[in-house]
């Protein structure tokens, strides 16, 4: 966001913040609310549904008993009661006991998990529990059939719930944010801004520009009425020379005096020949921040189901190879194009402008994902996915460098901490919202409702990101030429091979990789590995801001991407000393913690520290991020076989503090070289 | 007790032409051991439930192997669509081993349908179950004897069982010697007791005393093979397993249900006979050969218990076997 120095920006920033902080404090406590309200009608309605379970199990399994009483065999002569009620309690996981007494509650059969502690307790915590009559058919009842259901089961299912809920909070306050952030920043923060540019120009005697007046708002209307000013101060100023030179006819004297008069007032006010021009538009990060969020959200709604959806295109298909290896095709070609386009969208960015790169991704990614809603079978839809990929790779740099380049000075490191933010921001969102428009619409139409929202991203950029903005740097270079000037750059290589690289090793081969297989082995379920994953996105997302935030303050930013980096191989290295389900989690959450505090200060060191364009060297920082991201997995698994999965990421731990060194290193020689020169 | 059996089974199809030809009443010269009962009214009815019209012409060998031939000369004098024979004694002695059929001797030259037979491949009625090797086909109606071991052990664990026999009755001997083998592999015996023979004929008197001297010998099972002699004296043997509280498990449905045995694993006659016709129709209206339909048994069994007996012997079944077990 484009805040100006001083008192205004300061009541700016309080402004943002505050209506930040009440925008999220509703949200949350709406969301909190109505999750509270959810979770207690869902335990209101799960008791007697639990019951009602005891007591259908226990009509069920009574019935052998009942019929025995009817053919006449004795309650104290019932054989095997123990072994059906073991079948029983087998087949049946809900129940914790099945218990047979006679009428004065003397024991008789007993099976299931907790008929121990049953037995000796008759009180089994955790446990809903139906007591039925066992009768011959229209007889006195003769004992009695206990019943407990375990809520073992219900209480999982309550779990996955309030995990939902949070997840559903989550995306819904980050959604809100983002949308919150883009209308502040057009509506009150942009147009303040031009009215306090204009007060400051004025201020300063400046008469040669004029008010862009946007909106018909309040802002609007003071540009209109300033502008008039303007005019009218020009037009007086041009009447006072035309009399100043009637009245330098008059004689010697007053000729100096009038050309004196006119000579201070020059000196104070500058006016431009023919009129003041109107104030070249602004560029601005958050301007690329909404549709750079949307589009990432639009990728994203396919990602729960991509491998499914080419399952069952090559299972139509010629069957040359297994359909689970096939499918593996369209996320290949995806993230290959991503990869190989990435240097090709930096030059096309840098050539062409942010806003024309927009252009060109979307119209690029809209037709992929056309291609992809018509797809009919799998290398129809692999090559849709070369055109996404293709689209994410030039969109994405776009949106990075207009960021870049908009951001102000002083605050390089947290609007590019914010390109981080909002790209996991939206893969969050899109992942979240994706799954269920393709379980309720299906996959063509998930497909077009990315077609919708490249639309959408589309119509914004060319709303919202100045033309223009080419980088001369870049003028005329080639990718290759880009490639030649960038790794002759030593300071761009030593931070591209000593942390941009090892992060993304570390992002694959440990949190999606190695931690899985670990926390598996570990004993936990499916579900809980997810959130134990998810762990590392919670983590990153505020050391992002923290990250940016003390690079652009304190200065730190070599500091910040060593030291996280020696963190992360320190929280690795550690996971031995307590037990796995323990430590294991709180690796992946420092892991976050590191690689978001290192994030910020890694693309504003190459946005501004490295030389060079700009948009040239973050596409190939992000390419290098991608050849880590194929190595990591492959690093691990290499590992994996030569060890177990404790010492795959030990190793991966050590290289990634060693490279952190290593670039401390590099980093200190480069200052001292600096100031020797 | 010879007689002629007409059925009304045919309601006249609609259509005339094909219809005519499917409405030609069949000739099925049923042969039987020891007269109509549950399985003949289950292979009559199924045709008369299908409305296939069929003429069923009926002899009866009266338990004497020696009417055989005669049986046989006259089928073969007659000519009918198809021979329908009951018991695997009957069988055996009409049809002659698949691999030693003497076409002076037993049926030729028409197809056949056997039921209540106990293992046709043992007794070499068939060559296999799946190819029958002539123009031959039928049902079994005796649960595996493996099957039969298990319900056993499941409404009471044993080591020890006995059984009674007709040494004449080539399915009782083919029966207990397969129950025997299966026994000794689970480290179980089995004490196998023939019924003395008097002129040929097994002397119903000694059953009584053989049914005590298996129990002396430490029986925990009376065990009753498929055997047409023991059936005949169901009641004697059944009331002499009583007396000496020996539970008694039979392979068929007659010592259960009509007698004092405890349990039975069976097909029911009905039903088996009903799976008979199902095959005779294959063969009659369907057009396919006899040799081209599997021997088959019916899929599911009756686990039969007598509540009475059980009582008497306080020897109740397992609740888990209430499940499935019909008391009678």
């Amino acid at each position: 966001m484009s805040l100006p120095e001083d008192g205004t920006a300061r009541i700016l920033a309080r402004l943002v913040r505050n209506l930040s902080l009440i925008a999220i404090a509703v949200l949350l406590g709406t969301v909190v609310a109505v999750s509270f309200a959810a979770l207690g009608a869902f335990e209101r309605e799960v008791r007697p549904a639990l019951e009602r379970e005891a007591t259908v199990i226990g009509t069920v399994v009574a019935n052998p008993f009942e019929r025995a009483l009817g053919l006449g065999i004795p309650f104290d002569a019932l054989v095997g009661a123990e072994e059906y009620l073991d079948g029983v309690a087998t087949s049946q996981p809900a129940v914790a006991y099945l218990v047979l007494t006679d009428l004065d509650g003397r024991i008789l059969a007993a099976s299931g998990p907790a008929a121990a502690t049953f037995r000796t307790q008759r009180e089994v915590s955790g446990v809903t529990e139906a007591t039925l009559p066992v009768a011959a058919p229209g007889g006195r009842p003769q004992g009695w059939l206990l019943v407990g259901v375990s809520r073992a089961a219900v209480d999982g299912i309550v779990e996955d719930t309030r995990w939902d809920l949070l997840i559903v909070l989550l995306v819904g306050v980050m959604v809100a944010m983002e949308l919150l952030r883009y209308a502040l920043d057009r509506s009150v923060i942009g147009p303040l801004s031009m009215i306090d540019r204009m007060a400051r120009r004025l201020a300063a005697g400046d008469c040669s520009v004029l008010a862009d007046p946007g909106a018909a708002d309040e802002a609007g209307r003071v540009a209109l009425a300033l502008n008039a000013l303007l005019r009218r101060l020009a037009d007086r100023c041009a009447q006072l020379e035309w009399l100043a030179t009637e009245a330098a006819a008059v004689g010697a004297r007053a000729a100096r005096e009038a050309a004196a008069l006119i000579a201070g007032l020059r000196e104070r006010l500058r006016l431009r020949e023919g009129g003041a021009v109107a104030e070249p538009a602004q560029p601005s990060a958050s301007a690329a921040r909404l549709p750079l969020f949307l589009f990432v959200v639009a990728e994203q709604l396919s990602t729960s189901f991509i491998p499914l959806f080419g399952r069952d295109l090559a299972r139509h298909g010629p069957a040359f190879a297994s359909p689970d290896l096939l499918a593996a095709l369209p996320i290949a070609t995806f993230v290959a194009a991503v990869a190989l386009a990435t240097p090709w969208g930096g030059t096309v960015t840098a050539r062409r402008g942010p806003r024309a790169a927009v252009l060109i991704g979307g119209a690029v990614a809209g037709l992929g994902y056309l291609g992809a809603a018509l797809a009919q079978d799998l290398p129809q839809f692999a090559l849709a996915r070369v055109f996404c990929g293709i689209g994410y790779a030039v969109l994405t740099i776009a949106c990075q460098t207009q960021m870049a380049v908009a951001a102000q000075q002083g605050r390089l490191a947290r609007t590019l901490g914010g390109f981080t933010g909002t790209v996991m921001t939206g893969a969050v969102c899109g992942t979240a919202i994706g799954a269920v428009i393709a379980d309720r619409l299906g996959y063509a139409a998930t497909f077009l409702a990315s077609v919708a929202l490249v639309v959408v991203v589309m119509g914004l950029a060319l709303r919202a990101i100045p033309r223009g903005m080419t980088d001369p740097k870049a003028a005329g270079q080639g990718v290759v030429a880009g490639a030649r000037a960038a790794f002759g750059n030593a300071r761009f290589t030593a931070l591209l091979l000593l942390a941009a690289i090892p992060a993304k090793v570390v992002l694959a081969g440990f949190i999606f990789y190695l931690a899985p297989i670990a926390l598996r082995d570990a004993g936990l379920s499916q579900a809980a590995v997810g959130r134990n994953v998810m762990l590392y996105g919670l983590c990153m997302l505020p050391a992002i801001a923290l990250g940016g935030w003390l690079t652009d303050r304190a200065r730190i930013g070599d500091g910040l991407i060593w030291g996280a980096a020696v963190l992360n191989g320190a929280a690795m290295l550690a996971i031995p000393l307590l037990r796995e389900d323990v430590s294991l989690p709180i690796a992946i959450g420092l892991t976050g913690v590191a690689q978001g505090l290192a994030s910020a200060p890694m693309l504003a060191e190459v946005a501004a520290g490295a030389g060079g364009s700009t948009a040239l060297l973050l596409s190939f920082l992000r390419l290098g991020e991608r050849v880590g991201s194929v190595v990591g997995p492959f690093a691990a698994a290499w590992l994996l076989a030569r060890s177990d999965v404790g010492s795959a990421v030990a190793v991966l731990g050590a290289a990634t503090a060693l490279a952190g060194l290593g670039y401390a290193l590099a980093a200190r020689g480069r200052r001292r070289q600096e100031a020797a020169a | 007790m010879m007689h002629r059996r007409p059925l009304l089974a045919a309601v006249a199809l609609a259509a005339p032409g094909v219809a005519r030809a499917q409405n030609r009443p069949r000739r099925i010269l049923m042969l039987l051991f020891r007269g109509w009962e549950e399985a003949c009214d289950g292979f009559r009815d199924y045709f008369a439930v299908r409305h296939r019209p069929v003429d069923l012409i009926v002899r009866n060998a009266q338990e004497d192997l020696k009417r055989v031939p005669d049986m046989v000369r006259e089928a073969q004098a007659m000519q009918p669509d198809l021979v329908y024979l009951w018991g695997t004694t009957l069988a055996m002695a009409a049809l002659g081993p698949w691999d030693a059929h003497d076409p002076a001797r037993h049926l030729t030259g028409m197809p056949v349908v056997f039921n209540i037979v106990t293992d046709p491949v043992r007794n070499r009625v068939v060559r296999t179950r799946t190819e029958p090797g002539r123009p031959v086909t039928g049902t079994e109606y005796i649960a595996p004897v493996a099957v039969q071991l298990g319900a056993m052990a499941s409404y009471r664990p044993f080591r020890r069982a006995a059984a009674l026999y007709n040494p004449r009755e080539g399915n009782s001997v083919v029966t207990l010697e397969e129950m025997n083998e299966l026994l000794a592999t689970r480290g179980a015996m089995l004490d196998r007791l023939p019924v003395p023979l008097a002129e040929g004929r097994p002397q119903a008197e000694a059953i009584p005393g053989l049914v005590a001297r298996a129990r002396e010998g430490g029986a925990e099972w009376l065990y009753i093979p498929p055997d047409t002699f023991l059936n005949e004296h169901r009641a004697a043997l059944t009331a002499a397993a009583l007396r000496e509280g020996l539970p008694s498990f039979s392979a068929s449905e007659r010592f259960v249900a009509f007698a004092d045995a405890l349990a039975g694993l069976v097909s029911r006659y009905y039903s088996v006979g009903a799976f008979t016709a199902f095959k005779a129709e294959q063969i009659l209206f369907g057009g396919v050969a006899p040799g081209a339909i599997p021997v088959e048994t019916l899929s599911r069994f009756s686990y039969l218990v007598r509540m009475d007996t059980a009582r008497r012997l306080r020897a109740y079944p397992p609740v888990s076997l209430l499940r499935i077990a019909e008391a009678v």
